[in-house]
């Protein structure tokens, strides 16, 4: 096959002696919007903990003349912690397959290996975006970020925030209200929240339907509003494949699409605001290929695993408008 | 069934936008490349930009369009969660990248 003319390529190369981790984080980031943004760090337990602590809000300080002291309860830092979860990919080859194939035997599981290795972020793209409260046990999940955010939100009338429960040590699920259409206003509330608790939104991951709404946000109100031309043999797709650099009264932002969100509509109906600062994701096992799995029989197993869970350092820094059409004008 | 492009095998290809990644060993090194089509997308942002000429920065101004792989490669996106703005900026004035621009003012 050639390459159609005006192709825009990038080609990098990944040597052997990287951690296979390493070259799953490297390999198309573009595919893994969230997990690709923010910092990977490492964690040393199933359930690592950390705290945040807040400034009293401002207010009045009048004091007397000759006044006693008196003296105010500390406010502990908040304890939060998220469990981690185990991921894990699986193939078997038979043995004459690999003998058809033209390729080598190396060759061959390696590029399964790799193969596996990308479906596996997208999983943990998939786990960050999806709504789900944290489990602690055998079964061990962390809670995704939808189950996090209850400070800089807007929910459609009778939608109820989630985020962390302190009595159980778990995130909550939220509650969905009925969707609506991604507007301006939603937009801004999002935005203003944000601004008004210090947190710096530089980057909004939404599903590539939502990216084309946000397109048409037009300018100022004097401006002709913005209508794509007469659409020319996939003229839509462009608006999946890029990321759109907005300046906003919030400063300035990146919207990136997010495909594992357009998976359903279940993760669709999300559009998060995030603050890179504000979220890493840990590893407590890197991703990594089994060497040991005893073979039997006539075929070549591997398994690929790795164990995980996401950091939400602050959740204040993180924003979500919930309760949205995000795959199209009506789910 | 593997498809070939010479010594490239495809290792992923997306219908809607037409992205597809290639891969391609040579013994001791992995070889990515990922190609878009970017036609469309030139000549639409080349659309946008005569459509906004002259508009002044509104409230939310879209001023550029950038295919993702090459948002990624060149550092724009970590740039921008670092907060350095003033490197994306000067990419995004250089004339060079004027094909992923939407927008003419001068950011």
């Amino acid at each position: 096959m050639a390459v159609l003319t005006n192709t825009f390529q990038t080609t990098q190369a990944v040597g052997n002696r990287e951690e296979l981790s390493d070259v799953v984080s490297r390999i198309t980031p573009e595919d893994t919007p969230i997990y690709s943004l923010i910092e990977k760090g490492k964690c040393a337990t199933v359930h690592p903990e950390w705290e945040t602590d807040e400034l009293a809000a401002p207010g009045a300080n009048v004091r007397e003349e000759g006044e006693e002291y008196a003296f105010g309860a500390i406010t502990p830092p908040k304890r939060l912690g998220n469990y981690t979860q185990i991921m894990r990919k699986d193939w078997i080859i038979s043995a004459t397959q690999e003998v058809v194939s033209e390729a080598g035997n190396v060759q061959k599981r390696k590029y399964q290996k790799l193969k596996k290795g990308v479906e596996i972020r997208k999983d943990v793209e998939y786990a960050i975006v999806d709504t789900n409260a944290s489990v602690a046990g055998a079964t061990r999940e962390f809670g995704s970020l939808p189950t996090w955010i209850e400070t800089n939100v807007s929910r459609a009338p009778g939608g109820i925030n989630g985020g962390f429960d302190p009595g159980t040590g778990l995130t909550v699920e939220p509650t969905d209200g009925p969707q609506r259409a991604f507007t301006k206003t939603i937009l801004d509330d999002v935005m203003q929240q944000g601004y008004q608790n210090g947190a710096n939104f530089r980057h909004v991951s939404v599903s590539p339907y939502v990216k084309s709404v946000f397109v048409t946000f037009m300018s100022d109100g004097n401006v002709a509003p913005f209508r794509y031309a007469v659409s020319q043999g996939g003229e839509r797709n462009t608006i999946v494949a890029t990321a759109d650099y907005y300046e906003g009264p919030f400063g300035t932002v990146m919207i990136h699409p997010n495909r594992v969100q357009a998976v359903s509509a279940g993760l669709a109906r999300n559009a998060f605001f995030i603050d890179t600062d504000m979220l890493s994701f840990l590893w407590l096992r890197n991703i990594q290929e089994d060497r040991d799995i005893a073979k039997t029989g006539d075929a070549d197993k591997g398994v690929i695993i790795g164990e995980g869970t996401l950091k939400v350092h602050n959740e204040k820094g993180l924003g979500i408008a919930a309760d949205l059409f995000g795959l199209s004008a009506a789910s | 069934m593997v498809i070939r492009d010479g010594d490239w095998k495809l290792f992923d290809y997306d219908f809607l936008t037409g992205r597809s990644v290639w891969v391609m060993e040579d013994g001791n090194k992995t070889h990515w490349r990922t190609d878009y089509p970017v036609e469309n997308l030139v000549r639409q942002n080349a659309f946008a930009r005569n459509a906004t000429a002259g508009n002044g920065f509104g409230e939310w101004t879209k001023v550029a369009s950038i295919p993702l792989n090459l948002a990624h490669s060149e550092n724009l996106v970590r740039a921008h969660s670092e907060g350095d703005d003033r490197y994306v900026k000067r990419w995004l004035n250089d004339g060079d990248n004027r094909a992923w621009r939407t927008f003419e003012g001068r950011l």
